[in-house]
């Protein structure tokens, strides 16, 4: 153990000996050749994160009718196209922090004694937006009209059909721009979290050539399933159930007698890298 | 060596060592932060910070607990070893950090406490695949705060350097946690084989030290089982022992050093009262037997500091016969003057002759 010198080294002395010295300035540029590459390897060699947006500290005002089922959102009129219909935008509506908006527009019709499905409303707030969807952290709600008198077509939900579905469960406020990244593992406790806090969860899907695609996900009956869905949360499950279209939005209402299940490993798809 | 508490005794060398472990932790940092800025441009701050954080204070535990072995396998490294207390709570601080934003990041700002969140939100304590990995690095960072919290010379003298060095040896324990922290977390999600490969051979690395460390040590330990008259344990020849060094010997759980001075013998307890560190892989400087960790200084005839300092240890009755030093395991208390072992002249030209007579014959 001991090497054939007589050099001894002790830290209150002014320098070390030589030798010493010596052995520790090979060590210095070991490490200073080894911690960039551990650097450099450790950094490049990530997934990569989605280009999604949250336009954190910027707040927009917008404009719309309000749909309080099966999730809140802003239905914003945008304009015809050029048939002439009406072209409407679906905004996701959460609250800041880890919270759904449900809630809070629950505690608005009770104490206004009115239903608030389909009313105008003017919401201040960030927009989180990513893949063609777009959501609003709400701030507050800066009026509410009662009386409504600009042009409000409530859009019907359209039935696209039903089948079995295979995805990771998320909350889309994280997946769609808030958290980088906002799926998987090491997001699940915030996703649960989210999810416990009202935000409608989502189940992401993978097509087989590697196309996204977004549920959110609710009971047969239209109520919110997000108690149950908690112990799946960024993990893949089998989901059955019929799909309806809300403009931008697919909603997939899960049969009430189908349970939700982890997925086999063998119906497991990975997602794609953001490289 | 200090007489009063101070928070830190700055000298020139930990002045030297801690400008390059900051120099490190800067290019670390610079290299991270700056290839995900090139490569990722849209990543979040939160997931930069709480990466680089993480990922920083993971490899300079991997150096930490590096330098023990390393200093085993050849002294010459014992200068990493001399400030090693100030990368601990370096690192303990960029660990905190990293948990901290975590904590924000992913537990606070709900309809929960965030500490109790990071309990009740995944709750697949069942699975070893689903185990939520972030309780493995709550307590992980824990244990590096009490070690951090701990770590000045007043709570070494007050705990007292058993009990101080059982609590700093759970490190280990907070390894393998954060291991398993990172295996059931961030690499189930980005799962590239460089990251496993990188994970794997700093596990590699810290347990091979620690094995070949073990395997010199256990060559190295003299544990004699021959017993003598009058309580005496035969031990080696006394041109064994180099000038101003010593032999270590285990004898019934006494770890001893015999060092050899100014044609005298003299045993004291191996264990410095500091950091328990090996006082039989020192030398005798100015005439005092000097600790190769930290330079704290005894007396080879009574085991005392000299003054002002207080430390002291047992000490032990050698004698030589024939040319070869015996020792009596049992101590005298800490501190207890004994007159050290003369090695005479002649006595020593006897075992020469008779040792070059043997080889002659054999």
């Amino acid at each position: 153990m001991e090497k054939q010198t007589d050099e001894f080294y002790i830290g209150w002395q002014e320098a070390a000996p030589d030798g010493i010295s010596r052995r520790v300035r090979m060590f210095i540029v070991a490490v200073c050749v080894i911690v960039p590459i551990i650097g450099a390897l450790l950094a490049l060699n990530q997934r990569g994160f989605v280009s999604s947006n949250f336009e954190f500290g910027e707040t927009t005002e917008l404009e719309g009718a309000l749909i309080t089922t099966p999730a809140p959102f802003l239905e914003i009129y945008r304009g015809n196209d050029v048939n002439d219909k009406l072209i409407f935008q679906h905004i996701l509506l959460v609250k800041p922090g880890k919270h759904g908006m449900g809630e809070e527009i629950s505690d608005l019709e009770k104490n206004l004694k009115h239903s608030l499905d389909g009313q105008f409303v003017k919401l201040q707030g960030s927009l989180i937006y990513h893949d063609g969807k777009t959501m609003m952290e709400v701030e507050k709600i800066t009026s509410l009209m009662l009386d409504t008198t600009g042009i409000h077509v409530m859009l019907p939900f359209k039935p696209i059909g039903s089948g079995t579905f295979v995805g990771e469960i998320a909350d889309p406020k994280c997946l769609f721009g808030v958290m980088k990244p906002g799926y998987g593992k090491p997001h699940r406790s915030c996703g649960a979290r989210c999810i416990a806090g009202g935000i409608p969860p989502v189940l992401k899907t993978i097509s087989d050539n590697g196309n996204l695609e977004y549920y959110l996900l609710v009971n047969e009956d239209g109520s919110p399933l997000n108690d149950q869905i908690l112990p799946y949360v960024g993990d893949q499950v089998v989901v059955c159930g019929e799909v309806k279209m809300v403009g931008d939005w697919m909603v997939l209402y899960k049969f009430a007698d189908k349970n939700l299940a982890l997925a086999p490993e063998t119906m497991r798809k990975e997602l794609p890298l953001c490289k | 060596m200090s007489v009063n508490y101070a928070p830190i005794l700055w000298n020139r060398q930990k002045k030297i060592y801690d400008r390059l472990m900051f120099g490190f932790m800067g290019l670390f940092i610079a290299v991270f932060i700056g290839l995900q800025l090139i490569f990722y441009p849209t990543i979040t701050a939160e997931t930069l910070i709480i990466r680089a954080t993480g990922t920083l204070a993971f490899f300079m535990l991997h150096i930490i607990l590096c330098m023990g072995p390393l200093t085993r396998i050849d002294p010459r490294f014992l200068p990493l070893l001399y400030n090693r207390r100030h990368l601990g709570v370096t690192m303990c601080c960029v660990a905190l950090v990293h948990g901290v934003f975590n904590i924000i990041q992913f537990q606070a700002f709900g309809n929960a406490d965030p500490l109790v969140s990071m309990f009740i939100s995944n709750v697949n304590y069942n699975s070893i695949g689903r185990f939520p990995f972030e309780i493995f690095g709550f307590f992980a960072l824990l244990i590096l705060l009490l070690m951090a919290a701990t770590s000045h010379d007043f709570w070494l003298k007050n705990l007292s350097p058993k009990v101080w060095k059982a609590l700093h040896m759970i490190v280990y324990f907070a390894y393998a946690m954060l291991v398993a922290h990172v295996l059931l977390g961030v690499i189930q999600l980005e799962k590239s084989p460089v990251l496993i490969g990188v994970l794997g051979l700093g596990i590699l690395t810290v347990t091979g030290l620690h094995v070949w460390a073990a395997i010199l040590n256990k060559k190295q330990t003299n544990e004699p089982s021959e017993r003598e008259t009058e309580g005496f344990v035969r031990v080696c020849a006394v041109e064994d022992i180099a000038e101003n060094r010593a032999k270590t010997v285990l004898i019934d759980g006494e770890n001893i050093a015999i060092f050899k001075y100014e044609n005298k013998l003299s045993a004291i307890n191996n264990l410095c009262r500091h950091q328990n560190g090996p006082l039989g892989e020192g030398k005798i400087v100015d005439g005092c037997i000097t600790c190769p960790w930290h330079g704290y200084q005894y007396l080879p005839h009574n085991g005392q500091s000299p003054p002002p300092f207080t430390e002291k240890v047992e000490t032990y009755d050698v004698k030589l016969l024939d040319g070869w030093v015996y020792v009596n395991p049992t101590p005298y208390q800490e501190g207890t003057e004994r007159p050290p072992c003369p090695i005479h002249s002649a006595l020593k030209r006897l075992t020469k002759i008779e040792k070059s007579d043997g080889e002659a014959n054999g």
